[in-house]
């Protein structure tokens, strides 16, 4: 890992990995090293904010900046489960990077996406570039018919209503520009999956320059999936809320 | 100007339309037949339209049964790894 640092760089700014877990003792591991195999050639630090997880999630975190370094592996918890908007918020008064990368540590979201993130968006100048599952290249795997279903009427629904210049809506694997990500994040008031909508869709009314960038999303290797029916419920309401208020 | 507001003016300007051409007295009468239920074949064209943008969607929605191989191969060089790290 010491001979990455010494290696030329395909871009010269520092990308900030902002990682929320709870609960992802399994996962962490892997994703940490995920990232150092992909990102080899670029600068970044990873930023772990965990909502103090019962299942030892925070130790395995300890011996991983013993592996990589703790200036790499950077350990920011919080007292408790206080949700995935703030969790950003939190992550951010860390960052010491040009631009913040927001993923998930269920390996939802593989990182050898990033290299393509990263170009895409030193190619465009993007003040954004989203995952998307739902254009040509993109796809999932290891929902059922009414996962899939579920998934693609939500995205249908905040297309009507909403009128976002992107594809992908409630995907949460994007790479933003520090000052955006600061300016947008200061406006959301949403909690759970109508945050990552509430994000892109006050991204666009700024007129922000968003680009995608398709993506396999691989549904979770290990631990229980948080979509549920009070979720679905929360979206919806998040959704007209959205639509009245954006 | 807000979405929302936006939706509600051509909203406003289709009922305002519809109104008039409900009124309208010079009309042929075969049009005077249909005009009371265009509204119901607008929404009925706008759900219509909806559900094919969803099943065109989940026709295209891409099955990757390749990456669930390609993750395991990744978990098990991470394994490796991690074994080689607290080996030395």
């Amino acid at each position: 890992m010491a001979d990455a640092d010494s290696a030329p760089r395909k871009s010269p700014h520092l990308y900030s990995i902002i990682i929320p877990t709870y609960n992802e003792c399994l996962n962490i591991a892997l994703i940490c090293y995920l990232l150092f195999k992909h990102l080899k050639d670029y600068n970044f630090e990873i930023i772990i904010v965990d909502d103090a997880s019962p299942d030892g999630t925070q130790d395995t975190v300890k011996k991983l900046q013993t592996i990589y370094g703790e200036d790499k592996i950077l350990l920011r918890p919080r007292a408790a489960k206080l949700g995935l908007g703030t969790a950003y918020v939190h992550g951010l008064k860390y960052v010491s990077g040009d631009f913040v990368i927001i993923l998930d540590a269920d390996l939802s979201h593989h990182p050898k996406y990033l290299p393509n993130f990263i170009r895409k968006q030193l190619e465009t100048d993007a003040d954004i570039v989203t995952g998307t599952r739902y254009v040509n290249g993109g796809g999932v795997h290891g929902w059922d018919l009414r996962r899939k279903l579920t998934s693609r009427g939500a995205n249908v629904l905040a297309h009507t209503l909403l009128w976002p210049r992107v594809s992908d809506l409630t995907g949460s694997f994007r790479l933003y520009k520090k000052k955006v990500l600061e300016e947008v994040v200061q406006t959301c008031v949403s909690k759970g999956y109508v945050f990552q909508m509430e994000i892109i869709v006050r991204a666009t009314r700024m007129g922000c320059r968003i680009e995608e960038v398709p993506i396999t999303f691989v549904d979770r290797v290990y631990g229980i999936s948080k979509l549920g029916g009070t979720e679905i419920v929360q979206y919806l309401k998040g959704l007209f809320w959205l639509f009245l208020t954006t | 100007m807000k979405l929302v507001w936006k939706i509600c003016s051509i909203f406003t300007a289709v009922v305002v339309v519809w109104i008039l051409l409900l009124l309208a007295k010079d009309l042929a009468s075969s049009v005077h037949l249909i005009v009371p239920y265009i509204s119901m074949f607008v929404i009925m064209s706008l759900g219509c339209c909806r559900l094919g943008v969803l099943s065109y969607g989940m026709m295209v929605f891409r099955f990757c049964v390749e990456e669930e191989i390609l993750l395991q191969k990744d978990i098990e060089e991470q394994k490796h790894f991690s074994r080689s790290v607290v080996l030395s």
